[in-house]
């Protein structure tokens, strides 16, 4: 029993670092554009599908195709940013709907080029290795590290450089940051690409782990938002709030169905919400 | 405003009578019409609080799912009639809207946004996993019982009655609307959609106009959703799918939010755009995705703006409602 609990805690774990790829792509791109971008599930979707079709059609390395994923969705949501988004950034409840489209049209274009089958990308390396006398397989720890690594390299890219200084200035205020010479538009356009790239990274380290099918994001999804909200669309909360809710929610699915979790975890994230009710609706009142 | 009156109820009545003549009329045509009046309820109620309060949700398939299973399992457990049932959907669908209007409409509108979407999938995952009581994707199915009007009973077998009876549905929520749209509530509604800010400096109460938006919106669309169990005498899971979901957003912004008819508009050129394209391309999806992205560049009102701006622009009226 203790072996079951300490397993599912790993794997959820590792399921937080996933999530807090997906969720901070989310918050940045929230915290520079005003987006609340619904087609986030299908980037991550999207994401895994291009790696396995790379991986499967064009015989190549698992680790190729990762990068060959991030960098297609990358680009491609670069260049959405610029067709959809960027006349409109800013105003909430116009971007929805856009982003409504967007999910719509990425929904269907990845069921045109995957089709409604469920697939199993296998991992590209095999065995477990005993942690604390549990088998944990060796694939799950090395997108472990890789999601860590990512994470650091957000971090060191978002508080070290110039340019992560100029897109923190964008998100704190970006009149301001435009008057001071910041180019906005390029900031928008970077971010997205990075949203993207993020996600695509979550989708394709998670595929080995659940299956590949076309609806895939809309897991992650929920959660993530659960976590961001949580975390008050800050960077550091969402990440923290993920390590609280994906190991908890990994531990009940032990006891309960799945989606009990989540409704538990839901009605924590209200709870939480109503406890710091005051922080959180001015902070954002004063944003909106 | 009288002509505008005196145009809906010839429109009103232009549905009534046509409904007999479009019966024999080759196939698809009369079963659709039957789905565009459910389907112009949901829009209009969900326009209530999108296009009145700008709130948007996302979440609203949660309540046309309650609405829709609150009155198969009365029927189906309890053996009630039409309106007894019909009442037990709208309770139940009240009871969750209010308990989750208590939170929701606190909250900034990204905020909304993204509970209401968390709150869509949580609905339909669990609809998924109760199997047992709402038959899963497969769904169940009832015998509807007959609509009984005092000495009167109407079958709703009868195509033409169903169809009536949607009809009749139809003309009672829009009039309702209509005259909660132009109360005193309805303008505090407006005043919310214009300049929250100034609302509240007015000595309005924010939280509470929102509160009862979303209220009165969700028993409406738990309305459409029972008259869904009602013309199919069947619902499954899959009426609290996200889907379902975004299908209100595509008509309120098609036909133009915050007008009513834009929404039933909406839903009628959704709906015979399916029914021939689907045909064809099953992908049909994407359409809509790059019209909803066309029509909020092009022209955020939607049709039925487009229509407004050419009559109000010649009478240098557009003041008055915008």
């Amino acid at each position: 029993m203790l072996e079951t609990l300490l397993f599912s805690f790993f794997n959820g774990l590792i399921w937080a670092l996933i999530v807090s790829l997906v969720a901070l792509g989310l918050c940045i791109i929230f915290g520079i554009m005003r987006v609340v971008n619904v087609a986030h599930g299908e980037l991550y979707a999207i994401g895994a599908i291009i790696s396995f079709i790379f991986f499967k059609d064009f015989n190549l390395n698992f680790w190729i195709a990762m990068i060959l994923s991030m960098a297609v969705v990358g680009l491609m949501c670069a260049i959405l940013e610029k067709v959809v988004y960027r006349v409109y950034e800013g105003s909430v409840h116009i971007t929805l709907i856009l982003s409504i489209g967007l999910a719509l049209i990425l929904q269907q274009v990845n069921l045109i080029i995957f089709g409604g089958k469920v697939a199993v990308m296998p991992a590209p390396l095999e065995g477990a290795i005993s942690l604390l006398g549990v088998a944990f397989p060796i694939y799950r720890i090395l997108a472990a590290g890789i999601s860590i690594l990512f994470l650091f390299f957000i971090w060191y890219f978002l508080f070290k450089t110039s340019l992560g200084l100029s897109i923190r200035a964008t998100m704190q205020d970006r009149e301001m940051a435009s008057g001071l010479g910041i180019n906005i538009d390029k900031i928008s356009m970077l971010t997205f690409g990075l949203g993207g790239v993020l996600a695509a990274a979550g989708g394709v380290l998670a595929a080995p782990i659940v299956s590949v099918h076309y609806l895939m994001g809309a897991d992650i999804l929920t959660i993530s938002f659960i976590v961001v909200i949580v975390g008050q669309l800050s960077l550091r909360g969402a990440v923290m709030a993920s390590f609280l809710f994906a190991p908890l929610e990994n531990v009940l699915a032990l006891f309960f169905a799945p989606i009990i979790a989540r409704v538990i975890s839901f009605i924590l994230m209200c709870v939480i919400v109503v406890f710091r009710q005051t922080n959180l609706i001015t902070k954002i009142r004063g944003s909106d | 405003m009288r002509k505008k009156t005196i145009i809906e109820i010839c429109v009103m009545a232009i549905l009534a009578i046509i409904a007999p003549l479009l019966k024999d009329f080759s196939g698809g045509i009369f079963s659709l019409m039957n789905t565009a009046l459910i389907y112009g309820v949901y829009g209009m109620g969900y326009d209530l609080l999108y296009g009145y309060t700008s709130q948007t949700s996302y979440g609203s398939s949660l309540f046309l799912g309650l609405g829709a299973y609150g009155f198969l399992l009365s029927v189906r457990n309890f053996n009630a009639g039409f309106f007894p049932a019909l009442f037990i959907g709208l309770l139940i669908v009240a009871v969750v809207a209010i308990a989750i209007g208590l939170f929701a409409v606190r909250m900034a509108e990204s905020y909304f946004v993204i509970t209401t979407i968390i709150l869509v999938w949580i609905g339909y995952y669990l609809a998924m996993n109760m199997v047992g009581i709402t038959g899963g994707d497969d769904g169940l199915s009832i015998t509807v019982p007959p609509v009984s009007l005092g000495l009167i009973d109407f079958s709703v077998y009868d195509p033409l009655v169903g169809y009536y009876v949607f009809w009749s549905f139809f003309v009672i929520t829009f009039f309702i609307l209509k005259r909660i749209v132009s109360s005193h509530l309805g303008k505090v509604f407006i005043a919310i959609r214009t300049n929250p800010n100034r609302v509240e400096f007015l000595g309005y109460n924010l939280v509470y106009g929102k509160f009862i938006a979303f209220v009165l919106s969700s028993i409406i669309i738990g309305l459409a959703g029972s008259l869904l169990a009602v013309r199919f005498r069947y619902s499954s899971a899959s009426y609290f799918s996200i889907t379902y979901a975004a299908l209100p957003i595509i008509w309120c912004v098609l036909g133009g939010a915050g007008t009513l008819w834009g929404a039933f508009l909406g839903a009628v050129i959704f709906l015979v755009f399916q029914y021939f394209v689907s045909s064809w391309w099953v992908n049909y999806l994407i359409i809509f995705g790059v019209l909803l992205i066309a029509i909020m560049k092009f022209s955020p009102k939607g049709i039925l703006g487009i229509v407004k701006k050419r009559i109000k622009g010649a009478s240098h009226e557009h003041f008055r409602n915008t």
